[in-house]
C-alpha cells in the first residue's frame, strides 16, 4: 500500500521517467525479496497502460477524471 | 418609434445573451456528462464498505473484499459499476485514451480519497486495508 502511495507521489513529483522506474522498482524489489516466483509476470502487466501514458495525455486525463467524480457523486 | 425600436432591440440582444451563458455552460458539461445513477445504490455501497465488505479497485470499479453480498447489494455495485463504465468511456473518448486507462486514472484518485479502515486493491496486488 505505501509502496503505490510512494509510486503515485514519485509520478507527479519526478515524471514520467521517474515514475517509471519507480513502477517497475517496486516490484522488483518484491522479487529480490521474495526469490523468483512467476506471480511477478501477472503483476507487473496491467499497471502500465496508465503509466505508459505521455505525461501531457495523463495531465488532462486526470484533470477530466477530477471533473467526472465531482460530477457523479453517485458513483464516486 | 424608433427610439421604441432600438430599445427593443436591444432587450432582445440582451436576452439573446442571457440566454446563451447558460447553454455555453452545458456544452462544457456534456463533455463530462452526469449519468442517471440512484442515491440508494450509493447509499447501500457506502455501508458495505464501512463494513469491508466493499473495497476500491485499482481497474476503477467496485469489488467485493469478502463474503457474499446479499442480492441488494450486488445490484447496487453491479448499477454503480455500470454507471462508472459510461463515465470512463466518456472521458476515454474526449481525451483520447481507452477508457481502461480512464479507469485506471479514476483509480489512482479514489485511493487517495478511501478513508481509513477501508479496503482498496491495486492492479496486479491484493486487498489492501488503509
Amino acid at each position: 500500500m505505501t509502496a503505490f502511495l510512494r509510486t503515485g507521489l514519485a509520478a507527479g513529483l519526478l515524471g514520467t521517467n521517474a515514475a517509471l522506474l519507480a513502477v517497475v522498482a517496486a516490484p522488483v524489489a518484491a522479487v529480490a525479496l521474495s526469490g523468483c516466483t512467476p506471480t511477478v509476470k501477472v503483476e507487473v502487466a496491467p499497471i502500465n497502460i496508465y503509466a505508459k501514458l505521455d505525461a501531457d495525455v495523463r495531465v488532462r486525463l486526470d484533470k477530466e477524471v477530477q471533473q467526472a467524480i465531482q460530477q457523479n457523486p453517485n458513483l464516486f | 418609434m424608433k427610439r421604441n425600436f432600438t430599445a427593443r432591440l436591444a432587450a432582445g440582444l440582451a436576452a439573446i445573451s442571457f440566454a446563451a451563458a447558460p447553454i455555453a455552460a452545458s456544452a462544457l458539461l456534456a463533455a463530462t456528462p452526469a449519468y442517471a445513477q440512484s442515491s440508494t445504490a450509493k447509499a447501500a455501497v457506502d455501508a458495505a464498505k464501512a463494513q469491508g465488505i466493499v473495497g476500491e479497485q485499482g481497474d476503477g470499479y467496485l469489488g467485493v473484499v469478502s463474503g457474499a453480498p446479499d442480492a441488494a447489494l450486488k445490484a447496487a455495485i453491479a448499477e454503480i459499476n455500470a454507471g462508472r463504465a459510461k463515465v470512463y468511456q466518456s472521458t476515454a473518448a474526449s481525451t483520447g485514451v481507452t477508457s481502461q486507462a480512464a479507469g485506471e486514472a479514476t483509480a489512482k484518485q479514489l485511493f487517495a480519497k478511501v478513508p481509513g479502515g477501508q479496503y482498496y486493491k491495486p492492479l496486479g496486488g491484493n486487498w489492501t486495508r488503509k
